[in-house]
């Protein structure tokens, strides 16, 4: 797959999946992790995975947009909110770092107890040479909801 | 997949968003498909300033690409949110995605191919006029020309 991103540029453009081989139990300051033996790559990418940690390793010579596509089954009508962090970091990524995170929120009774929000599902971080490694932090969450297998990890890798 | 977006700074990804809480308007009544209401943007990142952004609409100057459009608002009315959000300007099919959402697990991003992205409603039914914090959200990745 080449993708040329200049008239006098060509660059290489890999997509990396991984999924869940399990469902998975989380709390507020858990990570969400990913199999790395689901792995599924178009070519030979640069992208690795720590099963255990949830720690997302990409070369610092590449770019990349990775989006995290989480499903949440919530053990009560609450809030939850997911967040990128770097591998070894105690707070939350923002948009400026190029981090999208994932927010959902439950209305409360006074507004009639009725799911009537729309959330976000998808986290994404768009990173161009990346000196960072990367994981996804549970902010928000009520206790002991699951991460469902519907949930996935979709990296485009460009060489440049 | 292949693109190629004839572009010497060689900018592939741009990402916008907006930065202050916005309001979104009150409405109720039968549905309609040209509400023509464009959410606000004043952030824009990219990283070899190919885009520019005005108007609330980002435009990456004659190269075409792949957009993805997000919003998180909290409704308040008894009715409920019933609205869908999409781009102003797609060279694929219309696609408009449904924000009325009941479900924790449904993807209710909208996307869109071209070289401008501007976010609107405009298929509605009712929106709540809820003040949501900055979660309105663009990201595109250049795919040609």
């Amino acid at each position: 797959m080449t993708y040329k991103v200049s008239n006098t540029h060509t660059s290489s453009c890999i997509w990396v999946e991984f999924s869940k081989s399990s469902t998975q139990t989380v709390s507020v300051g858990d990570i969400i992790t990913f199999d790395a033996t689901t792995k599924r790559s178009t070519g030979s990418d640069s992208v690795s995975l720590n099963s255990s940690t949830g720690v997302i390793t990409l070369s610092s010579s590449k770019r990349y947009w990775v989006q995290a596509s989480i499903a949440v089954e919530r053990s009560s009508n609450n809030n939850y909110e997911i967040f990128w962090r770097t591998g070894a970091g105690t707070t939350n990524l923002t948009n400026d770092d190029g981090c999208f995170s994932v927010v959902a929120r439950r209305q409360t009774a006074a507004t009639g107890g009725q799911p009537y929000v729309t959330s976000s599902h998808v986290a994404s971080i768009m990173v161009d040479y990346p000196t960072d490694t990367y994981r996804l932090y549970v902010d928000t969450m009520p206790a002991s909801s699951t991460v469902l297998t519907l949930t996935n990890l979709f990296i485009m890798e460009m060489e440049d | 997949m292949s693109y190629d977006p004839r572009e010497t700074r060689s900018s592939e990804f741009i990402y916008a968003w907006e930065s202050q809480s916005q309001s979104l308007p009150t409405r109720s009544g039968s549905t309609i498909d040209n509400y023509n209401y464009t959410f606000n943007l004043d952030t824009i990142k990219d990283s070899h300033t190919v885009a520019t952004l005005a108007n609330d609409e980002v435009n990456a100057n004659g190269v075409s690409a792949l957009w993805v459009g997000d919003i998180r608002d909290s409704g308040t009315n008894s009715t409920g949110n019933q609205f869908s959000i999409e781009f102003e300007d797609n060279d694929l099919i219309r696609m408009a995605s449904n924000q009325d959402e009941r479900w924790a697990y449904r993807d209710d991003q909208c996307y869109s191919v071209h070289s401008r992205a501007k976010l609107k409603i405009e298929l509605i039914r009712a929106v709540s006029g809820a003040t949501i914090a900055p979660y309105v959200r663009i990201l595109g990745v250049c795919i040609g020309q």
